[in-house]
């Protein structure tokens, strides 16, 4: 081999990172302008938990617990909603918290994308839910485990008001939940270890089934909770959220970034081929 | 939302895309003052959320429960101000009381959890056959429950990995490096997906694409 | 006096007490014992909520530590910092929904947020690139399992291999189900070897410098 054709498979395996940094930003760019809307294949846990929410009712109560940042809304957004909204066509009644301190503008997105989500003082008309009565915003919930636990036996102890102030005692809805053993499922939407904490403090006393709305990492760590029926369904990230919108058929955000998904995955996996097209050339004149 | 048209909404948009730029200078080109100034404000607009959160959290939750009568809240009130001799070399000893008590009750409601959760309740699946299966389902069933028991058994050092218990740990490797292979995967997904959120912010401030 | 409040073997007391208590309502059911782990979980809660602040106590020493030295090329951002968040918080003291604190909370502190966040994305492209080499059997397992998830996960893989979502389906079920279980059920394991030996005294590294003179063992 030359030197000229040693050096051309030495940069195929030395590529400054800059150059795949500026790749991967332009690139991300295209699918947003021209974007490519490809249908996508529903998972066993998507379709999983569609179907227990398709079994609830106007007499169930369901937690969502939004454990994800401003930061993750391209993963979790999507799901979020989707699975909000399925709820909404159900009739089932919706208590929502959260422990990051950005739950506020989540709880906002949410509500922008689901219209039947009314608050204290908006017009209620006929299908939308009637704060207080239909749906509750209690707002941050400060702490980690112990926090859930505390939840899970006695949710009066924890919280004492909804987001507005109002004391818990004025909330119909929030004034017959006494703890875990009266909610139906607990949609938990994490980046971190929360969804765990629901699982040992929620799932493990009392039963009540859960369901991780999370990013795609959480997916996997949660797949031996499906596996052992702790959890009823999970939704993997952006992906699980494009699928959730397909069932409800309801084409929103997590079906517009699969193309960015696509760009990128491709983009990294052209990346890995040619850093090891490039290390096997090379790899005799290492050694 | 679509596109603003506040002035000060408009300003912030075009804020918060300059302070995405900065940011991403750093990665794009290198270090340089602009990042430093943008990380700065970022720490700084996360200290003031956090104290306002909570002072107001303590006001609903704690001092209000306690104005009205309710005189076990004064321990958290307590516990909680000598958590604040934290930053302190001299007077650190004080928080230990608290940091003790946290400790003992994380633990304490962890534990408890974890021992059904993520030890009894996953054992018992591992070893729950399918009933009336495909062969399918029992070749997932032997997968699972086998990889599992191989997988710990590489991570066992007391045992020296040679002779009969060579092989197990070895095939506990390869399917020790399947499953990180996939946990890979779903780890771009996530990251690529964050990634794509800023672009797309900042195709929208630049009107590239519309604003829903 | 003032040595014998200090001494490790009260806190070890404390976590024991507290650890003891909290099992024992789990594992047997008394209304007395009940209403105090109740409790305790209330004041653990309430105690979370000042610990929100905390990091910004330790961080402040930092750099008012940079601005008292003139520390060069750090101490204006440091003062800068101070300003932001005086200013900030005394704008969300007097309104959380309207004004400056509002207006930062959307349009710096979210974008920032997920900016922070999202540079990972910019480092697993690369990292991916650099490190994932077939350099032996398992780094081509790795490899491969990595490459087709990646494929499943996003929507042109179908388009490309029509099998690849059914293959996904089963790396994602049952592919990675042994690892993340013995993941899980070791780390089980390890927490509560690691409470037991807290509760024993064993580990003080939470006492910090009070625990140095007899931890470990």
């Amino acid at each position: 081999m030359t030197e000229a054709e040693k050096s051309i498979w030495i940069k195929m395996a030395e590529i400054d990172r800059r150059i795949i940094y500026w790749a991967l930003f332009l690139l991300l760019a295209v699918p947003f302008i021209h974007p490519l809307m490809l249908p996508v294949s529903i998972s066993e846990t998507t379709k999983s938990l569609y179907d227990f929410i398709e079994g609830l009712g106007p007499d169930d109560i369901v937690v969502i617990g939004i454990q994800s940042g401003v930061s993750a809304w391209p993963e979790c957004l999507p799901g979020l909603v989707a699975v909000t909204k399925h709820l909404v066509s159900r009739g089932v009644k919706i208590i929502v918290w959260g422990f990051y301190t950005d739950v506020d503008m989540t709880m906002n997105a949410i509500k922008a994308r689901v219209p039947q989500l009314k608050w204290p003082d908006e017009e209620v008309g006929p299908g939308d839910y009637k704060y207080g009565e239909d749906w509750v915003y209690v707002g941050l919930i400060a702490g980690g485990e112990p926090s859930v636990a505390a939840l899970a036996d006695d949710l009066h102890a924890v919280i004492k008001a909804d987001y507005f102030g109002t004391p818990i005692d004025q909330i119909p809805l929030l004034s017959k939940v006494k703890g875990a053993k009266d909610i139906a499922l607990v949609i938990t939407s994490d980046t971190g270890d929360y969804g765990w904490y629901y699982v040992r403090q929620w799932n493990s006393r009392y039963g009540t089934p859960i369901a991780e709305v999370g990013i795609a990492m959480i997916y996997s760590e949660f797949i031996p909770y499906y596996r052992a029926g702790q959890v009823v369904g999970l939704l993997k990230g952006c992906r699980g959220g494009a699928e959730y919108e397909t069932l409800i058929k309801s084409p929103g955000e997590g079906i517009q970034r699969m193309d960015a998904l696509n760009v990128s995955h491709l983009l990294t996996i052209f990346f890995i081929i040619i850093g090891n097209i490039g290390y096997f050339a090379t790899r005799k004149y290492r050694r | 939302m679509p596109y603003p048209t506040e002035p000060l909404e408009i300003l912030g948009a075009w804020v918060g895309a300059l302070l995405t730029i900065f940011i991403y200078s750093y990665i794009l080109w290198r270090e340089n003052y602009a990042f430093r100034w943008a990380e700065h404000t970022y720490i700084a607009s996360t200290f003031a959320v956090a104290i306002v959160q909570a002072i107001r959290l303590i006001r609903t939750n704690i001092v209000a429960p306690l104005m009205e009568g309710d005189i076990r809240y004064i321990v958290p009130i307590i516990l909680g101000l000598m958590f604040y001799t934290l930053p302190f070399r001299r007077y650190r000893w004080i928080s230990r009381y608290t940091v003790s008590f946290l400790i003992g009750i994380g633990f304490g409601v962890t534990v408890r959890g974890a021992l059904s959760a993520d030890i009894v309740k996953q054992i018992l699946s591992s070893v729950t056959a399918p009933t009336g299966g495909t062969a399918m389902d029992w070749f997932n069933f032997i997968w699972v429950s086998l990889g599992f028991v191989f997988i710990v058994s590489y991570f066992t050092f007391t045992v020296e990995h040679k002779g009969w218990y060579y092989f197990p740990t070895k095939i506990g490797r390869y399917i020790l490096m399947l499953g990180l292979g996939v946990y890979f995967g779903n780890t771009v997904q996530f990251r690529m997906a964050m990634l794509s959120g800023r672009v797309q912010y900042l195709l929208r401030v630049f009107k590239i694409i519309p604003w829903p | 006096m003032a040595a014998a409040w200090r001494r490790p073997e009260i806190f070890i007391f404390i976590v024991g007490v507290v650890m003891g208590i909290s099992w024992l309502g789990y594992f047997f059911y008394l209304p007395e014992l009940d209403a105090t782990v109740k409790l305790m979980q209330t004041w653990a809660v309430g105690i979370a909520t000042f610990a929100l602040v905390l990091g910004f106590l330790s961080a402040a020493r930092i750099h008012l530590y940079y601005i008292r030295r003139r520390t060069p090329g750090m101490w204006p951002f440091s003062a800068w910092l101070f300003f932001f968040t005086a200013v900030a918080t005394i704008a969300g003291l007097y309104s959380e929904t309207t004004g400056f604190y509002a207006w930062q909370f959307k349009w710096v502190y979210t974008p920032l947020g997920a900016t922070l966040y999202a540079t990972t994305g910019f480092y697993i492209c690369s990292a991916a690139y650099r490190a994932f080499r077939a350099r032996s059997l398992e780094a081509g397992i790795l490899l491969v399992a990595g490459i087709l998830v990646m494929l499943g996960n996003c929507t042109i893989g179908e388009v490309l291999w029509k099998d690849i979502p059914t293959i996904n389906e089963w790396l994602q079920l049952y592919g990675q189900a042994p690892f993340i279980r013995s993941i899980m059920v070791t780390a089980a394991l390890g927490l509560i070897l690691y409470a037991l030996r807290v509760m024993a005294g064993i580990e003080r590294g939470y006492l910090g410098a009070l625990g140095a003179g007899g931890g470990g063992g």
